[in-house]
């Protein structure tokens, strides 16, 4: 695929992307494996793991994937930069009305709205990043429900709670009612992790 | 050639540290500020945007004091609202509001170079791209851990900023409930649009904030 006709596709993309950068994974797929064949659905399958555990935002993270492997760091460099491009115009025209418009009721009103929507969103990443660290598995809420009203436990087979991470959570709360600055913890974590998996 | 290269992260440490410091940073200055956070912030985005939200808040609010936890509200409202990948728009958002549309781009570029270095040398060095080392997984998973602790830290900041008054705990529950049994983000986020006018149009004669 030409440079050029590369930008244009992460452009699109980057358009589509709405409510987060996982949005974009259908039409990634779509596109790379069931249209132009480039990658087998293993190939993306793997692409798509190795993006999520890897630094960076998984969207730009695939995008210089299917950029590199299309034809060298160039390539991957132009695929991320036509993901941000739309981003850009986008977000800094709804800035500049934004801030005309500021007092106005409309404007005010969908602040106050987006800001909850923002708030629930926050408490809701607590229970997904729990599931992804600190419990073995997704605690079904109707499971939730039966061990509140039985009073016994009721979960999902093979259930367990990884107790050093566990750890680690509560080490990292404790530590920021100290100040500790955030970086500080997540280094800490990582090297922590990295270690004890020797042992 | 070691030492060469030590030379040079202590004097980028010694720099950043006095970036921090200094209260009026402005021009050049600034952008390099916003570009050397969102590239550090970028290197911590594992499985997700919403990672970097307390990042951001300990940055820019606590440490650096440039920003105010309402800003950081208001971020993550729009950055849910408008297309695009939440911690690129959230780079937008906050390089704008310090330093205009160079600050952006500025911040933009400091958030997806860290991706563009480490996949350009996985890809390079691993070609069947199956890194599933035990080691590497068991970091990242204590990392997640501790993502969870910050969210706790940020939820307990904030809610000063947005539970005011009864209407706004029923809000959230309601929004909580709808979540967990499935509605979508999407359709969240348009219902609180109405929701939000309702609210501050009821409130019009208190306070005007």
């Amino acid at each position: 695929m030409s440079l050029f006709l590369l930008f244009l596709q992460f452009v699109k993309f980057g358009a589509l992307a709405i409510g987060g950068g996982l949005m974009t994974l259908p039409l990634l797929y779509d596109t790379f494996v069931e249209q132009r064949h480039i990658f087998t659905p293993e190939a993306f399958g793997n692409l798509i793991s190795i993006s999520q555990i890897t630094p960076g935002p998984v969207a730009i993270n695939i995008a210089t994937f299917v950029g590199y492997l299309n034809g060298g760091v160039g390539s991957a460099v132009v695929a991320s930069l036509g993901l941000v491009c739309p981003s850009l115009i986008i977000t800094g025209i709804a800035l500049f009305f934004l801030n005309k418009y500021q007092n106005s009721w409309v404007i005010r009103g969908f602040f106050k709205g987006a800001r909850l929507v923002a708030f629930v969103m926050m408490i809701y990443a607590i229970v997904l990043f729990c599931n992804m660290s600190v419990l073995s598995d997704p605690w079904p809420i109707k499971d939730i429900l039966k061990t509140i009203s039985t009073g016994h436990f009721v979960g999902p087979e093979n259930y367990h709670i990884n107790w050093l991470e566990m750890g680690v959570m509560v080490v990292a709360l404790v530590l920021q009612r100290r100040q500790v600055p955030v970086t500080k913890l997540l280094i800490g974590a990582a090297v922590f992790g990295f270690f004890i998996s020797f042992l | 050639m070691q030492v060469h290269i030590l030379c040079l992260i202590l004097r980028q440490h010694w720099l950043y540290h006095n970036l921090m410091k200094k209260e009026d940073t402005t021009g050049l200055s600034l952008l390099l500020f916003l570009f050397l956070n969102f590239f550090k912030v970028a290197l911590f985005i594992i499985g997700g945007g919403l990672v970097m939200i307390p990042m951001i808040e300990d940055i820019f609010v606590r440490q650096s004091k440039k920003l105010k936890s309402k800003d950081i509200l208001d971020m993550l409202a729009l950055v849910q609202i408008l297309p695009g990948l939440v911690a690129v728009n959230s780079a937008i958002f906050i390089g704008h509001k310090l330093a205009g549309f160079k600050g952006a781009v500025i911040s933009v570029i400091g958030v997806i170079l860290p991706s563009i270095i480490i996949i350009t040398v996985i890809a390079a060095v691993f070609v069947n791209l199956d890194i599933q080392n035990p080691h590497i997984l068991k970091a990242f998973s204590c990392v997640r851990a501790c993502v969870v602790a910050t969210f706790f830290g940020i939820i307990a900041r904030l809610k000063r900023e947005v539970l005011k008054d009864c209407w706004d705990y029923m809000a959230i529950g309601l929004g909580l409930i709808c979540l967990m049994a499935g509605v979508s983000q999407i359709a969240l986020i348009l219902l609180s649009i109405p929701v939000g006018w309702l609210l501050v149009l009821c409130h019009k004669g208190e306070n005007q904030k």
